[in-house]
């Protein structure tokens, strides 16, 4: 059994005895979570990358913390949420970053956006309406649409209950469709 | 291997970056969980008390609450009720701190908080200790005062509608009252009593001798003990001329008066 076979919790609980094994784990989440972070912050590349070391530096020191019950993924992104959002709020920045327009396909259409509107939203102004919404909105649209996350993982990423985070979606696709209305009508 | 995760396992090989010991995190889990136990077993303790002061038979005046706004606020243990809440909301903080408290709701959390410290604190009342936290309490923080002196110390409070004492006299169209302090009273409305009744009323005081009553009520074990504390015959120890016979002595439905 090779170490690229097992499972992401199986090798987190390997490197704490044998530290070779966490560049698998980095290996394995690095553009994700650089995706992640530009997502939620428009961080620059080099600043991403930057915030990128500092998460898995603080998932490194913080391994024995790992609980196996929930998965690793929602566990190292809420590492990564929680250090983006406390640097972003330091560094408050506006710089332009992009969305695929596969990802914002998946959005739109996860979004009740109606037609006649889904024409004239693209994925730059969608990503530009993603941050004129309020953090919390912001990161539940993110995390469900474009990071495709379930229900239980985002309540593990935010620390929130589930059914919070089923009201907080709920709220953030509203609150889309009316700041767009409010921007661009 | 890539050039990042090249680049970050040196720097942690370099700087001997160490995880951070699992019993830290044990712990820190188990103070939490701690502190969340703490505040339900205040709560239960504060939640006897608040049954402990409704347990003075004050219910039957909430109809006149209306009237006597001011008489809510000192039928309800404004201070404990004020405590629970904040302990309440104190529950809440300590439980999102645990590993995984975050996936209950707030309001999952105060009600169990609210569950558990009521039927702690139903226990601790039906076993009689309701009385001693709170006399405890309230002689080593005297700013909170005693529920029994406070709920007695009402029925002195003629201006505030409250009139409490024995009944030594009957006239066709009023009675008369002595209070704690010796002061008699006209108490009109009050035609159902006899002499030698000891009596609260409510209602409202017409002048310095005067009172016109809404409601009287019956006599009860905590009053009596408090006008036997409290009446000037009886607090100068001078027992021949305390008006009121010692509580244990007196038979049922005989004359109270010490005649």
């Amino acid at each position: 059994m090779t170490l690229e076979s097992l499972s992401d919790g199986e090798i987190a609980e390997r490197s704490l005895e044998n530290p070779e094994h966490f560049a698998v784990l980095i290996n394995r989440y690095e553009s994700k979570l650089l995706a992640y972070i530009r997502r939620i912050s428009s961080f620059s590349y080099e600043e991403a990358e930057d915030i990128l070391q500092e998460i898995f530096l603080s998932a490194w020191r913080n391994l024995n913390d790992f609980d196996t019950n929930v998965k690793f993924s929602s566990w190292i992104y809420r590492i990564a949420h929680n250090k983006t959002i406390s640097t972003f709020r330091k560094n408050k920045k506006y710089e332009k970053a992009e969305i695929s327009d596969e990802l914002f396909d998946n959005l739109s259409s996860n979004l009740d956006i109606p037609e006649d509107l889904n024409k004239k939203i693209n994925s730059e102004i969608a990503h530009k309406i993603l941050l004129l919404l309020s953090d919390q909105h912001k990161e539940v649209l993110v995390l469900k649409f474009l990071e495709e996350k379930n229900y239980e993982e985002i309540s593990d990423i935010l620390k929130k209950p589930m059914g919070t985070v089923a009201t907080l979606i709920s709220r953030a696709k509203k609150a889309f469709l009316e700041t767009y209305k409010r921007q661009y009508e | 291997m890539n050039k990042f995760s090249d680049k970050l396992m040196a720097k942690i090989k370099k700087e001997k970056i160490k995880h951070i010991p699992s019993w830290h995190f044990v712990l820190k889990n188990m103070v939490f969980w701690s502190l969340f136990a703490v505040s339900v077993l205040v709560g239960a303790m504060t939640f006897s008390v608040i049954i402990f002061a409704f347990s003075y038979d004050e219910l039957e005046i909430l109809p006149y609450v209306q009237y006597h706004l001011d008489l809510l606020m000192q039928i309800l243990p404004v201070f404990w009720i004020f405590t629970l809440t904040i302990l309440l909301l104190v529950s809440i903080i300590f439980v999102k701190k645990t590993k995984t408290g975050y996936r209950y709701s707030s309001i999952k959390i105060v009600g169990l908080s609210f569950l558990i410290s009521l039927l702690l604190g139903g226990t601790i009342h039906v076993l009689g200790m309701s009385e001693k936290i709170e006399k405890t309490l309230a002689k080593n923080i005297p700013q909170i005062g005693s529920i029994g002196e406070h709920r007695a110390g009402r029925w002195v409070m003629p201006e505030s509608g409250f009139l409490a004492g024995i009944v030594v006299e009957k006239k066709s169209e009023y009675i008369v009252l002595e209070d704690v302090n010796r002061k008699s009273w006209k108490i009109y409305n009050a035609d159902r009593v006899q002499k030698g009744d000891l009596i609260r009323v409510v209602g409202v005081m017409k002048n310095r001798d005067e009172f016109i009553a809404e409601k009287v009520l019956p006599e009860n074990e905590r009053m009596n003990m408090f006008l036997e504390k409290h009446h000037k015959g009886c607090m100068m120890g001078d027992d021949e001329n305390c008006p009121i016979a010692p509580v244990d002595s007196r038979p049922r439905g005989a004359n109270r008066l010490n005649f």
